[in-house]
């Protein structure tokens, strides 16, 4: 029985892995494209804004500083967006999970285990990144254990953007087409999670609101983590992380038990 | 006797569908005040099928044929009524439930578009958790009765229309369901995909002794393959019995078609009560004929008129189903 789910789950990561290799162009960009649109516009931004100031301080942030975060922040965004790669909501408007509702296979564990063969793809495109940024000397300081516990959180975050982005895509049970609330979530939970500006740049009490929810758990954190900063709690931090994934998982898996009898299964 | 795979009783279905009025003040109108209807897509459907048969659903399209697929293969939950699928209650879709079925869906593919179908033949031998020895037999069986073996390595858009329509079948079966649902399993095909798909479930079938319950639009597949119909007009079955007594339900009449070296008199009282289709030129006509009549108005008509050419066949099904569709008073009940 075990075997058979496991059989499953490594199948369905296996093909999904072979669908998204399937175009080579498309995916040799998606392995190093990112790479070179962090160094050609974000790097170069963050330089311009400290040039205009004559390499005087941010709120007591060194150009190094800034530079080294957003480095990080980078990594920290490449592993914990594969979620991007599926959109449930369409899924679910357009009548394609109807297969699945049929299959022995719960359509969460396939889009998870999709979601996984999508991980490991880029955390190859992460190694990359990490390469070029090593090469041109943007990584200085780097301690492999700051390096695999901030892997480690950044997978865990992306477990959490994953159980928000099925919660976000049950929704189209009533609502359909849910396109801009999850792109106005997204760009609020990018920018609240200093995936832009770092959180010390934010005003103090947006700062204390800000840490009764996961946002800061989404890129600040674990961008600190890599930059092996004392600042970080790290138990609590990842006890949280556990607690949001969890109540995010359950939320989602009740809405999913709730919505599923909307399904019209549009298109046949 | 046999047991009885699909049991419904009442099954109905509403949907709940905002109507808009035309135009953009008809869309600004309903962002404030949708108007709301409700209308049923299936009402009180009773229905009993059993092992072994294989049932042709007739009826045009939005009858309600396909949500009745769906409440059965338990894709939506009935909005009352109860229906037992293999002894199982579908919408509570049991994982048992699940790998006993197959659903067949002529409009969508439901194989990966990216990868060669073997491949996904593979994802699925997984999940229906089919041990190696019978997945290799069965894909090699239906890859040969299909005729399809030399593409199972090509990348599924590669394939033509018929190719993926037999791979899609392919994968729908590899799991040997004890019930299939088609739903248009040959639209869009050229004739000679669909005879090829027509006669390999008639072989599969035979084989296995599959319930089968079909949709399509093409009577062909329906005569050639279901002993058995139910009609479904406006959510309601309105005929369910065997193929023949479809046939029989306009009475027992022929279709006669006669040709002429010269046009006849089209006024003649002969051709009264006959409903004749006259073609362009006149000089060619079908008529409707009592069996009882047929020996006796043939021979009229043969001595009266310059026949060059006289053919009779049984009034075909498809023109039965439009008459009835125009005319749904003539059914019974």
């Amino acid at each position: 029985m075990v075997i058979a789910e496991i059989q499953k789950w490594r199948i369905t990561i296996s093909v999904s892995m072979s669908r998204f290799m399937a175009y080579k162009i498309d995916f040799f960009l998606t392995l190093l494209a990112p790479s070179l649109v962090f160094i050609l516009i974000n790097y170069n931004v963050w330089r311009s804004v400290y040039s205009f100031r004559n390499g005087a301080n941010i709120d007591g942030i060194s150009m190094d500083q800034m530079l080294h975060y957003q480095c990080w922040a980078f990594i920290v965004t490449l592993i914990v967006r594969s979620h991007r790669s599926w959109n449930l909501a369409e899924d679910i408007r357009l009548g394609r999970i109807t297969s699945f509702l049929l299959y022995p296979f719960e359509v969460w564990k396939f889009h998870a285990s999709e979601f996984l063969g999508f991980q490991i793809i880029q955390m190859a495109t992460v190694c990359i990144a990490l390469t070029i940024l090593r090469l041109l000397g943007l990584l200085p300081e780097l301690s492999l254990q700051a390096l695999l516990l901030g892997i480690l959180f950044s997978l865990l975050v992306s477990g959490l953007w994953f159980a928000l982005e099925f919660l976000f895509g049950v929704t189209a049970f009533w609502l359909e087409e849910t396109w801009v609330a999850r792109v106005v979530f997204q760009l609020f939970a990018v920018f609240l999670s200093g995936a832009f500006i770092p959180l010390e740049l934010f005003p103090p009490p947006l700062r204390d609101a800000l840490s009764y929810t996961p946002f800061p758990l989404m890129t600040s954190v674990p961008a600190n983590i890599f930059l092996n900063s004392p600042n970080v709690a790290l138990a609590s931090s990842f006890a949280s992380l556990a607690i949001w994934i969890i109540l995010v998982a359950l939320l989602a898996a009740f809405t999913w038990k709730r919505g599923v009898k909307h399904y019209t299964a549009a298109g046949i | 006797m046999l047991g009885s795979v699909v049991n419904c009783c009442d099954l109905t279905k509403e949907y709940t569908t905002s109507r808009k009025e035309p135009g953009l003040g008809g869309t600004v109108k309903s962002l404030f005040s949708p108007q709301r209807i409700t209308h049923a897509a299936v009402r009180d459907f009773n229905l009993t099928i059993n092992t072994g048969e294989i049932v042709g659903l007739l009826g045009p399209n939005g009858a309600g044929k396909t949500t009745l697929i769906k409440m059965l293969t338990g894709i939506v939950p009935p909005t009352k009524g109860n229906a037992t699928v293999l002894g199982f209650e579908p919408f509570k879709r049991p994982r048992e439930f699940r790998k006993r079925i197959a659903l067949v869906m002529g409009q969508k593919t439901q194989l990966w578009w990216d990868i060669p179908a073997f491949d996904s033949f593979q994802l699925l031998q997984r999940y229906y958790e089919i041990p190696d020895t019978d997945f290799k037999r069965r894909v090699g069986d239906l890859g040969e009765m299909l005729g399809v073996t030399n593409l199972f390595h090509t990348h599924l858009r590669r394939l033509s229309l018929g190719e993926r329509m037999k791979m899609e079948l392919m994968a729908c079966l590899l799991h040997n369901p004890d019930l299939c649902f088609l739903d248009e399993p040959t639209i869009g095909l050229d004739i000679i995909a669909q005879k090829q798909i027509r006669d390999f479930f008639k072989e599969y079938q035979r084989n296995h002794r599959t319930t089968i319950i079909l949709t399509s639009h093409y009577m062909a597949d329906i005569e050639a393959l279901c002993p058995r119909i139910v009609l479904v007009l406006k959510g309601q079955k309105r005929f369910d019995g065997a193929i023949k007594d479809f046939e029989g339900v306009l009475g027992r009449e022929k279709f006669v078609s006669l040709a002429f070296s010269t046009p006849p008199d089209r006024e003649h009282g002969l051709w009264n009560d006959l409903n004749p289709q006259w073609d362009n030129s006149g000089l060619s006509v079908e008529l409707q004929i009592k069996e009882e009549q047929l020996r006796e108005i043939s021979i009229q008509i043969l001595s009266t008129f310059p026949v060059i050419d006289y053919s009779t066949e049984k009034l075909p099904i498809e023109r039965v189903l439009k008459t009835l569709l125009a005319n749904p008073h003539l059914l019974p009940g």
